[in-house]
């Protein structure tokens, strides 16, 4: 995104700018830290984060196919959040720009049926 | 001598600008196709787009929507340039293994969607003349339009594992080129109506171009064929609108108990998850000049969604395919005017 949508990678780092959100897809935990210059992947949070997020890849999946909404993911227990509700507002807004940005660059179909690609063969009982 | 599968082929082919003409660097232009029957409708939507500071070029988009006993399936397919052949004076479109070709009076359609089981082989006959207008203003652009209202439908909708078998159903077949950005202060209300039974001589196509907010129109016509031919044309101040209502689904469900409204590409659903609409309940169409008059109205009874990221911002624009009944009753030039139909309305969010 940095390279094929910049305005929204910008405005992604000055909307969260100086925080961190942590991850946990299908257990596996991570923290993200937002700064002007860019986005790191962090191995621990060095912050308490903004807001907490807990889905599992084939819930990802079942919002990016229009499957189920993300409120009917939090309804329905599918999609955890945590924050305040300020801070959850503005990762709300990052979020939206995040979407924005993935939705003008080229590469991300690619990207997605990657995860698609792994998310299923994981899934199958053979591994194939 | 039948003059119409030339005047097509005058009139209805691809603009595509070289580089170096004005607007070439935001040209639009796509050819887009409607089955209209109460048992199936299809929307097929080929399109070539620019957007002004995207360096990676033509970006080209396969729309195919179908809805059946099933709901509404389908998907927007983006294929790579390399797979994109499109000649400029012609109408010869190869997107990938799909095609559209118009020959020998028709237009042959051939698709199958990558990411759904979704395929359509179908030829297009027209039933009535085109109507071209050119240079309609859209905020900072131009946009131009070939109609032609009425077609007949004959070949084969695969959705999963139903197989629909078309012969000489009702169709409907526009083509827009221009030069514009999607996102600008800009809205349309773009609609048309064909009758179910093949001997009704009547059809109407119907447009509305305002600014975003809809408080200022650019432009306001309502078209009426009759049999072939263009039979009369009523532009803005003989045009009035009413609408009332809102179209919403609700958690509890809307039309046909759907809680969901279709939204496609799919992943643009988490971009513009709502569920209510500016979509109009009902929306009337009237039209006067002298003793003529004429009374149209649209009873939606379905929406998808088609969400384009915008050109201008990170934000986006929704194409509500609203499809419905519609009724016309009038006269002109002393001959009464009835029809029943079925067709689609455009309301651009």
């Amino acid at each position: 995104m940095r390279v094929e949508c910049r305005p929204a990678y910008e405005r992604l780092c000055e909307l969260l700018e100086g925080r961190q959100v942590h991850l946990a897809v299908d257990g596996e935990e991570v923290v993200l830290g937002f700064a002007a210059d860019g986005v790191t992947l962090l191995s621990e949070a060095t912050l308490p984060p903004m807001a907490k997020l807990s889905f599992s890849r084939r819930t990802i999946l079942d919002l990016v196919d229009g499957s189920i909404s993300l409120q009917d993911g939090i309804i329905e227990g599918r999609v955890g959040v945590q924050g305040g509700i300020q801070q959850l507002l503005l990762f709300h807004e990052g979020w939206l720009t995040y979407l924005g940005g993935a939705a003008r660059c080229p590469s991300f179909p690619y990207l997605l049926e990657r995860f698609r690609y792994a998310t299923e063969r994981a899934a199958s009982p053979l591994g194939v | 001598m039948d003059l119409m599968p030339q005047v097509i082929a005058l009139t209805d082919y691809f603009r595509l600008p070289l580089s170096i003409e004005k607007g070439a660097h935001r040209h639009k232009e796509w050819h887009h196709f409607c089955v209209v029957h109460p048992a199936i409708q299809a929307i097929v939507n080929l399109s070539l787009m620019r957007a002004a500071g995207n360096e990676a070029g033509w970006t080209a988009r396969l729309i195919a929507l179908v809805k059946d006993e099933g709901g509404w399936d389908g998907e927007v397919d983006t294929i790579p340039s390399r797979d994109v052949r499109a000649r400029r004076g012609k109408l010869d479109l190869t997107f990938g293994h799909n095609t559209l070709i118009y020959q020998d009076g028709r237009y042959n359609l051939s698709l199958a969607l990558e990411s759904r089981p979704i395929t359509l082989q179908l030829q297009f006959q027209p039933a009535s003349y085109p109507l071209m207008r050119r240079n309609t203003p859209i905020a900072s652009g131009r946009i131009n339009w070939v109609v032609v209202p009425r077609l007949l439908a004959t070949g084969t909708i695969v959705v999963g594992r139903r197989v629909h078998r078309l012969d000489n159903m009702p169709a409907y077949h526009d083509h827009n080129w221009g030069s514009w950005s999607w996102g600008e202060d800009f809205s349309w209300q773009w609609g048309y109506a064909v009758p179910q039974q093949i001997e009704s001589p009547w059809s109407v196509v119907f447009d509305r171009m305002t600014n975003r907010g809809r408080n200022a129109v650019l432009e306001l016509k309502l078209s009426l064929w009759k049999n072939q031919k263009l039979h009369r044309l009523y532009m803005q101040d003989e045009v009035g609108i009413q609408q009332s209502g809102f179209v919403t689904q609700t958690r509890q469900g809307g039309f046909a108990g759907d809680a969901r409204l279709a939204k496609f590409p799919r992943p643009m659903a988490l971009l513009a998850p709502e569920r209510a609409t500016d979509v109009p309940r009902r929306f009337e169409i009237t039209a006067e000049r002298g003793s003529d008059r004429l009374a149209c109205r649209f009873m939606p009874d379905d929406v998808a969604q088609i969400i384009l990221p915008n050109d201008t911002d990170l934000g986006v624009t929704i194409i509500n395919e609203v499809s419905g009944v519609m009724s016309v009753e009038g006269a002109v030039s002393g001959e009464a005017v009835f029809m029943e139909g079925r067709g689609f309305f455009e309301f651009l969010t």
